[in-house]
């Protein structure tokens, strides 16, 4: 049976899957089934089948047709019921101009993506690679070093886990080429951006889906080969933007610098000191709705707020792309993003008093001091650590792979019960500190975002709010909401 | 108070066939959870939370419960009330208590608040009991997740509020 597939508003693709089916397309991001809303929003809002055509779909898919299946409201809410339930996968397909391009030194470059399916996008068509020797003579028109090559491909997040290092890497590449597990297309290469306008500042009503930060996925050396001096900061949000707008000047002067380098980042993670910075930074996509709070877009509050320093960001001004570079979280040119600039005032009274820098350490005290009543304190100080992360990790995949719900309490036992009582106690604590304050399995602890912007290895020092009842956007007068435009953009 | 010393069980209730000191209460319908079903009870002098569902790893019905003393659930609808929804500078609790216990016939009961309850990123809270031990995984505490939508928009609050009442009323 062919693939399905199912375009959005913003030339990006869904394929629509059985439990149980196989995935065609193995780079794609598989959505997560236990959020509701976000699946809500996806089947109602992103994919533009026509609401009479789901029925068709789930005839197709060989599921049954739900017993009230008739008025758009009744068929949106069982579609998402079928998802939550894992009886419908739905799997994103990133556009083509989302994966790092290779250039091959003539205005074009070359896009890998690891898949047996052409893309579903009809924009470009994949090169026919029929053997070896076909793809020797597209990796030969590729004038980058081995090791540049290997730096590429290990950016493209659908290849890293398929080439493991630099040795033979063209020979390896070409024979993934040849065996139609890696298509390749051509696509032109990005120019330099040219300058743009001024900074937008746009009213607090206009609000925002949330941007997490990406968790740093892999540890490797600092380096500091950037240098920056201390400036006095603002000290209002006019200030902020002030400042912004200065950064926009030097950036198209002299493009990007980091303000500090990495050896000053991990200073800055050990002394804390971003958590007791005045103004705080939440980068997050566009929406026009009045009641988005800055923590998630739900109807209450009562949820972490994941974000940095005003100071952390100045440099990237308000290019979204830059900022989501050194954010290390997923940037999508389609959409349009803002930056919120939140003023906790001079004692930190207005917003952000619970605030820290989420390390190992930084979470030990809050993770005995919320849960050290219902689990063992020593058990919760020895889940809170490297070590054990690792366990933790391995656990978190033997449970998605028997397509058990993380946020499932009965699931949760009953995968507890399958281990060991020593260990179904370290993974409940754990588990816990997961759904409570949210580190997952993901969570690297030391406090950085890992950057794609090339010139450091660390981002951003990032700060985790948790704030128990946070207001609309649109009723907190502490905070100024930026139009984010790319420098592509006049 | 020792948290280490876990309570005998009180024994499982059978649905359909309650014994003498068992009474339903009201059922709590989880949309994200559509196929559990998930009752309140009265036993004895406990509220007990009971649930059954599909447990895809053993690819069986199966049920566990929580049992809370009942003498701790006004302490419960006051917390909600008086605390986390309640503004701090109206005497709420501060971001910093995102953890409210207290004991109660030598049992520590507490409600926690959660980033993520039931789905990623849904607000809510967890109501545990750290002297007795879930059914299922054998580790205590046992603990009752409850989306915050579901407590003020869908009544559940209002229901453990008239249970609260009637409990100090003598009428439970």
């Amino acid at each position: 049976m062919f693939p399905l597939y199912i375009p959005t508003h913003f030339s990006e693709h869904y394929q629509v899957l059985v439990a149980g089916g196989a995935e065609m397309f193995p780079s794609g991001e598989v959505v997560s089934t236990t959020d509701a809303a976000r699946l809500f929003s996806i089947v109602t809002h992103e994919l533009t089948i026509p609401v009479e055509q789901w029925r068709g779909v789930l005839m197709r898919l060989g599921i049954s047709i739900p017993a009230h299946f008739f008025h758009a409201a009744d068929i949106y809410h069982e579609v998402v019921k079928l998802c939550l339930r894992g009886q419908l996968r739905l799997v994103k397909i990133p556009r083509l101009e989302q994966f790092s391009v290779i250039a091959a030194g003539d205005g074009w470059g070359y896009c890998f993506m690891r898949s047996s399916q052409p893309h579903p996008s009809l924009s470009y068509l994949s090169i026919n690679i029929a053997s070896v020797k076909d793809a020797d003579v597209i990796l030969n028109k590729i004038k980058s070093t081995d090791k540049e090559l290997y730096r590429s491909i290990h950016n493209n997040p659908s290849l890293a886990g398929l080439l493991k290092d630099e040795s033979n890497i063209r020979a390896r590449l070409a024979e993934l080429l040849a065996n139609k597990e890696v298509q390749v297309y051509k696509v032109p290469v990005r120019g330099a951006a040219p300058t743009v306008k001024a900074v937008e500042y746009l009213p607090a009503t206009a609000a925002d889906k949330p941007v997490p930060l990406a968790p740093e996925t892999k540890a490797s050396p600092a380096v500091t080969n950037a240098t920056s001096t201390e400036q006095p900061g603002p000290k209002s949000l006019a200030d902020c933007a002030q400042c912004l707008g200065d950064a926009r000047k030097k950036l198209d002067a002299e493009g990007y610098t980091a303000k500090y380098t990495d050896a000053q980042q991990l200073q800055k993670v050990q002394e804390g000191a971003v958590s007791k910075e005045r103004f705080l930074v939440s980068f997050q996509t566009k929406s026009t709705n009045p009641d988005t709070k800055l923590a998630f877009e739900r109807d209450s509050g009562l949820a972490p707020v994941w974000a940095t320093s005003f100071d952390q960001l100045e440099n990237a001004d308000t290019d979204p792309q830059l900022i989501a570079d050194i954010l290390g979280t997923p940037y999508d040119p389609s959409k349009e993003y803002v930056l919120h600039i939140i003023d906790r005032g001079e004692t930190f009274n207005q917003f952000g008093q619970n605030t820290l820098i989420p390390t190992w350490d930084n979470m030990q005290e809050p993770t005995q001091k919320y849960l050290g009543g219902k689990h063992d304190p020593a058990v919760l100080a020895e889940v809170m650590t490297p070590e054990y992360q690792r366990q933790y990790t391995k656990d978190i995949e033997q449970y998605h792979a028997v397509d058990l719900n993380e946020f499932d309490k009965n699931d949760q036992k009953d995968y507890a019960e399958t281990l060991s009582t020593k260990d179904r106690e370290k993974f409940l604590a754990r588990h816990n500190v997961r759904t409570e304050i949210g580190a997952n399995s993901e969570f690297t602890g030391n406090g950085l975002t890992q950057s794609r912007e090339g010139s450091t290895h660390y981002g951003v020092v990032e700060t985790l709010t948790l704030e128990n009842n946070p207001p609309s956007i649109t009723k907190m007068s502490n905070v100024k909401t930026i139009a984010l435009k790319p420098r592509g953009l006049v | 108070m020792n948290q280490k010393i876990i309570a005998q069980p009180l024994g499982s209730i059978d649905p359909a066939s309650l014994k003498i000191d068992e009474c339903y209460l009201f059922s709590v319908n989880y949309e994200m959870f559509a196929d559990n079903n998930v009752r309140v009870y009265k036993k004895g002098s406990y509220l007990v939370v009971h649930t059954v569902y599909w447990s895809k790893i053993k690819k069986a019905w199966r049920c566990d419960q929580e049992e809370f003393p009942l003498a701790a659930l006004p302490w419960i609808v006051d917390r909600f009330e008086n605390s986390f929804f309640k503004p701090q500078d109206q005497g709420g609790a501060s971001d910093f208590e995102r953890s409210l216990r207290k004991e109660f016939n030598g049992e520590l009961i507490g409600i926690n608040t959660m980033a993520h309850c039931c789905a990623e990123n849904l607000p809510g809270f967890n109501i545990w009991n750290a002297n007795r031990a879930s059914y299922i995984s054998e580790i205590p505490p046992q603990q009752w997740d409850i989306p915050r939508s579901m407590l003020l928009e869908q009544g559940l609050l209002a229901q453990l509020k008239e249970l609260a009442d009637k409990y100090q009323a003598g009428q439970l």
